[in-house]
């Protein structure tokens, strides 16, 4: 078996936004739509902070599909479109999408995002890679952990651009994959685990 | 080109990419403008058209002294993907968001399309679209006129930084005034330039030793947002355990990862470095060993002129680098034989600390005046002065003096914005020096972040023009100009000097539009654009006419930027529009023809000038598709600076400034900033600092276009919950700042990471993407005179601001 | 054959269903953008009327269908309106979920990749069972044949758990949402339910009221009384689970607190308030009274009341768990496009879901209610023997009564 996955290291994560950008530009991402966003952690700012000045901290977090092993998602889509495919990912099949957006109200992570219209491009022509399909209007997309990327072998687009070095993509499956090394030396952790989801993604401090 | 217009003038977005799919048909470059909106119900979704792709790669930015190389997919002429090159040495395949956003920003719908003609007031941004020939022979005549007219030193040109910097001929053949000092971000340089060096603000040892020290000190750096690839330095270090302290008004994202965040009042960090000092002095913390062999601290200096005692025969190593005048070796109080021997001579026992009488006269050590100097400054005055508690000032110094080795990381254009910049770069030189944590392994002073010796320097052949060209100076610089006499009548920008390189806007606009003539040079509808008689329509760094383009030397490689898109719309490279220009005075034969002459030409024989450079090639650059690493690029790479022979006058670190005598500041007085502190009476009616700095999202106003940021990103100021709340402010509410040099309007985010009293507004944006005005209306314009003394000149104190804000 | 009125009320709802349909061609190739929803709130009025129009439609049909299984001689007289109105208000929800769909031309993937782990998937196997099981009602109970009323008996057997079940498995498109915190929990069906049972019913009393008015069909007020207790037991039903869901949620002091702050004083505060006045408290007030459901008057009053009630709670039910993301930060959730977001710039970021129907959607929803009313005027005066000689005087009355 195999399970994709990334870890990230939240301590090297600066939230800089490369990753956002670098996944929109990979993915062909609309305007008005991101499948990947770093948050600053319970603020209503970008670079917020949490406390009373000066005991002050921010956190910055990633966020992005999951890729659970019991995806929430998948698991209420009506037509399959939303799928568990052979290397651990969850993948949609946007010609299954009927656009129920069963799927955004089961994403305990807010992951997903809907092409309420026919998608707009800033610029306007079909940029980044060329073998990722063009989402029509009605369809729900989301992080596809670069499935075009990944299938060819090579590491997903936030991966290879991160500028801190913060995320690690490997095999959750490989016991030797370095991926699995961090997940069990840093005592990595995932996202809301209290909704069961299983998430692949990890983090750690 | 079919109703190309400014984007001011009424363009709509779908107009703007009618005629972008006009340009790129027109450019018999692709069919590729009806790529989107396929209505195509029940088409399945499918992977894009099989479209040609190419790959280019290019060196990036400059401007934010990163300089990646990246490799670009170019798919039916359109730049699709940006990401790091893999021709770069591995751990410089670096990128941030500004290389990912190109991808959008190089066709932003501000791009600037065609030569524009002013056709209403300067400063309403209406304009009309002229030809090529047109727009030159316009700022021909302007020029020409006013040489005739005022002579050649009534033309004003500068390269902005954010126009293309490879070169700068143009100015140069009209022999104009570049507008002197500069007045950015040296104002810390200012004060270490005598004690270490003019360009003591490099540092001499690699950002990678961050790891090897026990204690970084970022003074006002907030590398997290400014040089984003560099904080994977910083970040080694915390995953290395390296104790971090950030000292900033504010809570950046710098100082969210340090162990220890120092809120210091505006403009007050000199006051921290002086109470850290002090705490030194008072408990013997200071490198004895150090201060006698590495620094000027034992020499003796005249009690009552306060000039060193010098020899009048012997000369220093480098005489003249500070005051211009030769200068003799100094001399100390040899301990083993009781008398004054010069600093340098073979075994010597300098004394550190006493008074002799010398024929007649009474000379002391510059160690015992230090002594003198600090005493005067208490930790509790520290304390009371930058806001930080006498225990945290006493417990940094303890950590810095006796926790090494340590480095002090200071940002260029933090602390430097204030007109007492000169004092902390000063004060920072002592600490550093008498504390030892220089020269060695994990220890070091300055901006790290891109200027240092992180990587081998190549060697490349600099183009020259005939004998005879220069710039001028009229001796006043450009931020001066609104305020002194000067003879200039007309200007030529390449990108946007004005808003950007002067604060206090409203003296500077008012100057350039009692100017003849102004025109600007630019890629996309800059602030200053607006005011411009003639604009001219530059390409991206991404676009040539030929397959190549710049060749620059970074970090350890040299690249050559190669398989570009051509320019889009009418724009054209900086080396056409500069030869269309010189072509005005028939002087188009001084500069290269194409990017390419001037590339082979950089490269021309270099090897024989440095073995490194064996084998990097014009034709084998091509070959490897357009970036090679010098041999000892890499993560070893680590040059022993140390801390012999500096570039000072003795070779020594020079603390103590004879040249300041008449100013008082042979060592450091604190001084207040001009308007930022906190006893200022005018804190009555304009009660908050007004900071700005550097955003992730700009490199000062550059990626304003870029829409894919528009959506993260905007001019808002941050205000602290309570500043807010006491003015009923909100998040997302519409806010005029104002003092009595101008106002603006924006929007707010009401941030918790800000010091109450404290306004930030991230630098900087387009001025119509304000609600009215924009930020630098309200900046200070006060020249600090004792800076016209030193290297860099007074510095624009664009943080030494008060204002008040309300809703508007 | 019909009055002036019936013709009015055609006529005005066959332009409303028009102007709903010419707006959803225009959602159609604008896409769900035109609407106020967004990637926070992902789904708007469209989905909470859905919940709504199952409840009531399925109110009618228990009280008809308990009226066979049972053997309640007097239910038995109300039982064909009842189901008129269940098959009416089933096919309103139906059309309200498709007009949901951002990708109605693909639909057919649920048959070809049907998902059986999807509520979504039950609800529409259901919902099919239900509208047949309601049309065979229908055909049996206007049949003219002997045994009639022996089929009438057997389906109304399949027809009171169905009905049940279809507000269940309704609800269970959002109970089983363990990312949801507001939705998230087992009285949720229950709940549903009860509250189906009394907007149905109440909407039921409405057009009973209104046929009776019209001449159309005769209900005695006897029966209406006693349906009026029936409904007050439901509110009262309805009341208690409702009590015993906030303090679980309350008591704990944990998230389900931070929700319900949400719907006691945060943004869906109106409806929750809304709810608790008109859907449980006014009607039970009036109804607990023998008196006042001798009073049609008030019986009218506290079911129209039930009726607003019931979908101001489909409205907090919805909304309030689309509110608060699970991973709270800013920039926060990213819209849609400047189109969909109805904002540019920065604006496209939202750290808490909002939401606020547009013109389209209020279109488009009254259009489809007008034409689940148009269908159920229809069907009375084809199947119900009195309208089809009566001079329908009160057809206006009824129609208003459908479309409430």
């Amino acid at each position: 078996m195999t399970r994709l996955a990334i870890a990230i290291n939240k301590t090297r994560c600066i939230g800089c936004q490369t990753c956002a950008f670098a996944c929109k530009m990979q993915n062909n991402v609309p305007e008005g739509m991101r499948w990947n966003r770093v948050i600053t952690e319970g603020c209503d700012v970008e670079d917020g902070a949490l406390g009373t000045y000066p005991n002050l901290s921010r956190s910055y977090l990633p966020i992005a599909c999951q890729h659970c092993e019991n995806p929430a998602c998948q698991r209420v889509c009506p037509t399959g479109a939303t799928y568990k495919d052979d290397k651990g990912r969850v993948e949609i099949d946007y010609d299954k999408c009927i656009g129920c957006r069963m799927c955004m109200a089961a994403c305990p992570y807010n992951a997903r995002v809907f092409n309420w219209n026919e998608p707009v491009r800033k610029p306007d022509f079909n940029f980044g890679d060329k073998e990722v399909p063009v989402r029509p209007k009605g369809v729900a997309e989301k992080c596809t952990l670069c499935k075009e990327r990944t299938d060819r072998g090579e590491e997903p687009m936030c991966v290879r651009c991160c500028p801190t070095k913060a995320r690690t993509y490997g095999d959750l499956d490989d016991p030797n994959s370095e991926i699995s090394k961090l997940i069990a030396e840093r005592h990595a952790y995932v996202l809301l685990e209290e909704q069961g989801t299983k998430p692949q993604v990890h983090y750690f401090e | 080109m079919s109703g190309a217009t400014s984007p001011h003038a009424g363009m709509t977005r779908r107009n703007f990419l009618k005629t972008a799919g006009v340009a790129a048909g027109a450019l018999g470059l692709a069919g590729a403008a009806s790529m989107t909106t396929a209505d195509n119900w029940l088409a399945p979704a499918e992977a894009h058209a099989d479209g040609e792709e190419r790959v280019a790669h290019l060196c990036h930015q400059f401007h934010c002294l990163t300089g990646c190389n990246l490799k670009c997919t170019i798919r039916d002429e359109r730049v699709s993907i940006i990401e790091p090159s893999d021709l770069a040495e591995e751990s410089h395949q670096t990128i941030c968001l500004r290389g990912i956003g190109e991808v959008d920003h190089i066709y932003a719908a501000d791009r600037i399309q065609t030569p524009l003609k002013r056709v209403g007031e300067r400063g309403e941004g209406k304009f009309e679209a002229i030809s090529w020939d047109e727009a030159i022979q316009t700022i021909a005549d302007a020029i020409k006129s006013a040489q005739e007219q005022y002579g050649e030193g009534s033309v004003f040109i500068r390269k902005s930084t954010e126009a293309s910097i490879d070169f700068d001929f143009f100015g140069q053949l009209m022999k104009a005034d570049s507008g002197g000092n500069w007045g950015l971000d040296r104002g810390q340089p200012n004060g270490t330039a005598a004690a270490f060096g003019a360009f003591s603000y490099c540092p001499n040892r690699s950002i990678h030793e961050f790891s090897d020290a026990s204690t970084i000190i970022e003074l006002g750096h907030n590398p997290l947002e400014s040089g984003i690839v560099w904080s994977r330095a910083l970040m080694d270090a915390k995953e290395a355990g390296v104790y971090i302290v950030t000292v900033d008004p504010r809570f950046t994202g710098t100082a969210s990862k340090s162990n220890e965040w120092l809120p210091v009042l505006p403009g007050t960090d000199a006051a921290l470095i002086q109470g850290m000092i002090r705490a030194i002095v008072d408990e013997g913390w200071y490198d004895e060993e150090f201060i006698k062999s590495k620094t000027s601290l034992p020499y003796l200096v005249d009690r009552e002129t306060g000039k060193t005692y010098r020899s009048e025969d012997v000369m220093c190593p480098n005489p003249t680098v500070v005051g211009m005048l030769t200068v003799g070796a100094p001399y100390v109080w040899d301990e083993a034989e009781g008398k004054a021997r010069l600093y340098n001579e073979e075994g010597v026992q300098p004394a550190l600390e006493g008074t002799w009488t010398i024929n007649g006269k009474e000379y002391t050590t510059e160690w015992t005046l230090l002594k003198e100097w600090i005493s005067e400054y208490s930790v509790d005055w520290a304390a009371e002065t930058c806001g930080i508690a006498k225990e945290t000032i006493i417990a940094l110094a303890d950590r810095y003096a006796n926790n090494g080795p340590a480095i002090i990381d200071f940002g260029l254009g933090g602390p430097d914005k204030y007109t007492n910049a000169d004092v902390l770069g000063h004060s920072t030189s002592i600490l550093v020096a008498i504390t030892g944590n220089y020269g060695r392994k994990g220890s070091g002073m300055g901006f790290f972040g891109g200027v240092g010796v992180d990587d081998p320097a190549a060697t490349v052949n600099y183009w020259t023009l005939p004998e005879g060209y220069g710039y001028t100076s009229c001796g006043t610089a450009m931020y001066d100009m609104p305020y002194n006499e000067n003879p200039i009548h007309v200007a030529l920008t390449f990108g946007d000097a004005f808003t950007l390189e002067a604060a206090a806007a409203n003296d500077m606009l008012n100057w350039v539009k009692s100017l003849d003539f102004f025109a600007i040079i630019d890629i996309y509808h800059s602030s200053a654009v607006d005011y411009a008689d003639i604009v001219l329509p530059a390409c991206s760094k991404f676009e040539s006419e030929e397959n190549v383009k710049s060749l620059r030397a970074s970090y350890g490689h040299v690249m050559l930027a190669n398989n570009l898109i051509k320019p889009l719309f009418e724009s054209k490279t900086d080396l056409q529009i500069e030869r269309l220009l010189a072509a005005q005075w028939g002087l188009e034969d001084t500069l290269p023809e194409t990017y390419e002459e001037l590339a082979r030409f950089m490269l021309d024989g270099v090897e024989e000038l440095d073995p490194r450079m064996a084998g990097i090639t014009y034709d084998a650059l091509l070959q490897q598709g357009g970036c090679m690493a010098l041999p000892e690029t890499g993560p070893d790479y680590r040059p022993d600076g140390t801390a012999d022979n500096l570039p000072t006058p003795s070779g020594k670190v020079e603390l103590y400034y004879e040249y300041l005598t008449d100013w008082g500041h042979q060592f450091p007085v604190y001084t207040d900033a001009n308007e930022a502190y906190a006893s200022n009476p005018i804190k009555e009616q304009y009660p908050l600092y007004f900071m700005q700095g550097k955003s992730r999202y700009r490199i000062h106003a550059y990626y304003t276009a870029c829409e894919w940021f528009q959506e993260n990103f905007g001019p808002y100021v941050n205000i602290s919950p309570e500043d807010a709340e006491a003015r009923g402010i909100q998040t997302g509410d519409t806010v005029r700042v104002f003092n009595d040099r101008g106002e603006f309007k924006c929007g707010v985010h009401v941030n918790r990471s800000l010091q109450p009293g404290v306004l930030f507004m991230a630098e900087t944006t387009y001025t119509r993407y304000y609600d009215e005005g924009f930020l630098q209306n309200v900046t200070n314009s006060h020249r600090e005179d004792r800076q016209y003394d030193m290297y860099f000149g007074p510095q624009i104190p664009y943080n030494d601001v008060l204002v008040q804000i309300e809703k508007a | 054959m019909t009055s002036g009125k019936t013709k009015i009320a055609y006529a005005v709802l066959g332009i409303l269903t028009v102007a709903g349909i010419a707006a959803w061609i225009y959602q159609l190739m604008g896409g769900l953008g035109v609407t106020g929803m967004n990637n926070g709130t992902s789904w708007g009025l469209y989905i909470g009327c859905f919940m709504f129009f199952v409840g009531l439609s399925a109110g009618g049909l228990i009280v008809a269908s308990s009226a066979s299984v049972f053997h309640v001689a007097e239910y038995k007289k109300v039982a064909l309106p009842a189901v008129i109105l269940s098959t009416a208000c089933i096919c309103v929800a139906g059309i309200f979920v498709l007009v949901d769909l951002g990708g109605i031309q693909r639909v057919w993937r649920i048959i070809t990749g049907f998902n059986p782990t999807s509520p979504l998937c039950w609800d529409i196997c259901v919902i099919c069972l239900y509208l047949v099981i309601n049309i065979i009602y229908l055909v049996f109970m206007t049949s003219n044949k002997d045994d009639a009323d022996r089929k009438v008996a057997i389906v109304s057997r399949f027809a009171l758990p169905v009905a049940i079940l279809v507000h269940s498995v309704t609800t269970w498109i959002f109970g089983l949402q363990l990312s949801r915190e507001g939705w998230y929990s087992a009285i949720m069906a229950p709940l549903f339910v009860v509250s189906a049972m009394d907007s149905g019913l109440a909407l039921l009393m409405l057009v009973l009221g209104g046929l009776n008015k019209s001449g159309w069909f005769k209900t005695e007020k006897k029966l209406m009384s006693s349906l009026a207790g029936l409904l007050a037991t439901c509110v009262a039903i309805d009341a208690f689970l409702v009590g015993c869901e906030i303090l679980t949620m309350v008591y704990p002091g944990a998230a389900g607190a931070e929700t319900l702050a949400i719907m006691a004083s945060g943004v869906t505060a109106p409806f929750f308030w809304a709810e608790i006045l008109l859907g449980l408290l006014i009607p039970f007030c009036i109804l607990v009274f023998a008196r006042n459901r001798e009073n049609m008057g008030l019986v009218m009053f506290a079911s129209v009341c039930i009726v607003i009630g019931v979908f101001c709670k489909r409205i907090w039910l919805l909304f309030t768990s689309f509110f608060m993301p699970n991973v709270y930060g800013a920039p926060g959730i990213i819209s849609g496009s400047s189109a969909s977001a109805h904002a540019t710039g920065m604006d496209v970021w939202a750290v808490v879901g909002t939401y606020a129907p547009t013109w389209v959607e209020i279109v488009i929803v009254i259009g489809v209610i007008s034409l689940g009313a148009l269908a159920f005027l229809v069907l009375c005066q084809k199947l119900l023997p009195a309208a089809k000689t009566a001079e329908a005087d009160g057809a206006n009355a009824a129609a208003e009564g459908a479309a409430a």
